[in-house]
């Protein structure tokens, strides 16, 4: 007996699917207005097989009859959720097509009901989510910030490239741990209780710089000192922490790097037995050794005041004034200004010096300046130099 | 830990280390190596890891069974003698360095 069109159309007729009915050799022998469109079909077609509309390129290993009659026996295989066919249309379009297939019985005669979805657009918009999560995927592995996730039983779902180089976990190793793991033990039972507590704040972010320096464990046991910034996010009603950590022990070798050095040139400046000043490019004073606060008065403090206001110039203010703003212009372009000058010290004793301004400068600019005095004995230094 | 060289169709190499028991796909999906999608997530359902594997490093990946055969038909420029889904290769400590080439697209 064989199939009716009377029958076919009942059956897939309504259906805003493409239906096809199919012989086992893959001859069509009915196609409902919706497959006749996707086709671009004459409703009067004769004798057209499914391999017809199968493109000739690389994909000819495809062997549609094979696969159709597989998918009929085990409506449940695993690939039918991922793996289209590209179909081609009478006029040659190419069209990527979901397939669900089953099985006929009429009498002794099988045949196969074939539907067929047009996928393009959701493929397209599969292309697109895909190619945006690569994205954000690729910024997080380049991150130079470790960054790591992790479930509310706060085990480690994501690590990026830079987090498993921090601790030493190679290859997703770090996924599956307890984050407990990446803290030293002392460290452990406190952090839970932060974070649960973070997990019941309203806050979704704490930052960078809001908490203190944190401390993690490597996977060779080094405990190492730690920036970190915790969010939380909830997705399908899971939450899901992150961490982006910075490791500060570069940042903290180089600022006790610069604290030693600091340190030195305090005691280099505060000890010497020439007179400095450091001062400012406004002209007040930022600094001063304790051999020029010997030739101030008692009592006064020098900093933040005018360095041509100091008590100690023998000249009058006006040309004290002038000749000093004369000496700063030029060593702010940059100049070493060397000049006698004159001081009277708070014994009324005048003193002769041999005065200069060095420009201090930082990538070009100069930021301040350094004046020192030497006091001149016999024969003035300045005019046999 | 083996290193595997991921290579793209245009010769851009990724060099991964992936834990030995863990397949060639997920391999590459860790480290985001593009040119492997794994969309069926290593149940030989998609096609779309498809790798070529040199003939010499056979040997090292064993053959494609019936059902990946099946699957690498689905795949984009199959070639016969090397084509392979890497989610059915699972990485040994002998694999240091195999060099695992992409093709130019999944699907």
């Amino acid at each position: 007996m064989a199939l009716s069109d009377l029958s076919a159309t009942a059956l897939l007729g309504d259906f805003p699917e493409a239906g096809l009915i199919m012989a086992p050799d893959g001859d069509i022998l009915f196609a409902n207005p919706a497959a006749l469109a996707l086709f671009e079909l004459d409703e009067k077609f004769t004798k057209v097989n499914i391999t017809s509309f199968l493109p000739e390129n690389e994909r000819t290993r495809l062997d549609p009859l094979t696969w159709m009659r597989r998918w009929a026996e085990r409506p449940d295989a695993p690939e039918l959720a991922h793996v289209h066919l590209q179909c081609r249309t009478t006029s040659g379009r190419e069209i990527p097509v979901r397939v669900r297939v089953g099985r006929i019985r009429s009498g002794d005669d099988i045949y196969y009901a074939v539907m067929l979805s047009d996928v393009s657009e959701a493929l397209e918009r599969q292309y697109k989510t895909r190619q945006q999560h690569r994205l954000a995927a690729r910024v997080l592995a380049i991150s130079a910030d470790a960054i790591i996730t992790a479930d509310r039983s706060l085990q480690v779902t994501y690590a990026n490239p830079s987090a498993e180089n921090l601790f030493g976990y190679p290859g997703g190793t770090l996924i599956g741990r307890p984050l407990s793991d990446l803290l030293p033990p002392e460290f452990r039972p406190g952090h839970e209780t932060h974070i649960r507590n973070f997990e019941k704040e309203s806050a979704p972010a704490r930052l960078m710089g809001e908490r203190s320096e944190v401390s993690g464990l490597t996977a060779s046991g080094e405990v190492i000192p730690l920036e970190a910034a915790i969010t939380k996010v909830t997705l399908d009603r899971e939450i899901v922490f992150s961490a982006h950590l910075r490791d500060l022990r570069v940042r903290n070798a180089q600022a006790q790097q610069l604290s030693r050095t600091l340190a030195e040139l305090t005691t280099v400046f505060d000890q010497a037995l020439q007179a400095m000043a450091l001062i400012d490019t406004n002209g007040k004073v930022a600094q001063i050794n304790r051999a020029a606060r010997a030739l101030l008065p008692e009592g006064i403090n020098a900093v933040g005041k005018d360095f041509a206001s100091l008590p100690f110039w023998s000249a009058d203010p006006a040309t004290t004034r002038q000749t000093l703003a004369d000496a700063m212009a030029d060593c702010q372009a940059g100049n070493l200004v060397r000049m006698p000058a004159s001081i009277t010290l708070p014994d009324g004793e005048t003193r002769q010096l041999d005065f200069s301004l060095s420009p201090i400068v930082d990538a070009g600019t100069t930021f301040a300046m350094l004046a020192e005095a030497r006091t001149l004995l016999g024969e003035d230094p300045l005019s046999s130099a | 830990m083996p290193r595997i060289i991921y290579e793209e169709a245009n010769g851009t190499r990724h060099e991964v280390e992936v834990p030995v028991g863990t397949s060639l796909m997920q391999g590459a999906v860790n480290y985001l190596v593009p040119g492997i999608e794994g969309d069926c997530g290593g149940l030989c359902a998609c096609g779309t890891c498809h790798v070529y594997i040199d003939e010499a490093d056979k040997t090292l990946c064993g053959g494609a069974d019936e059902l990946e055969q099946g699957m690498l038909e689905f795949a984009f420029g199959v070639d016969e003698a090397t084509s392979r889904l890497s989610c059915q290769i699972e990485v040994t400590a002998d694999m240091e360095d195999l060099i695992v080439k992409m093709p130019a697209r999944q699907y």
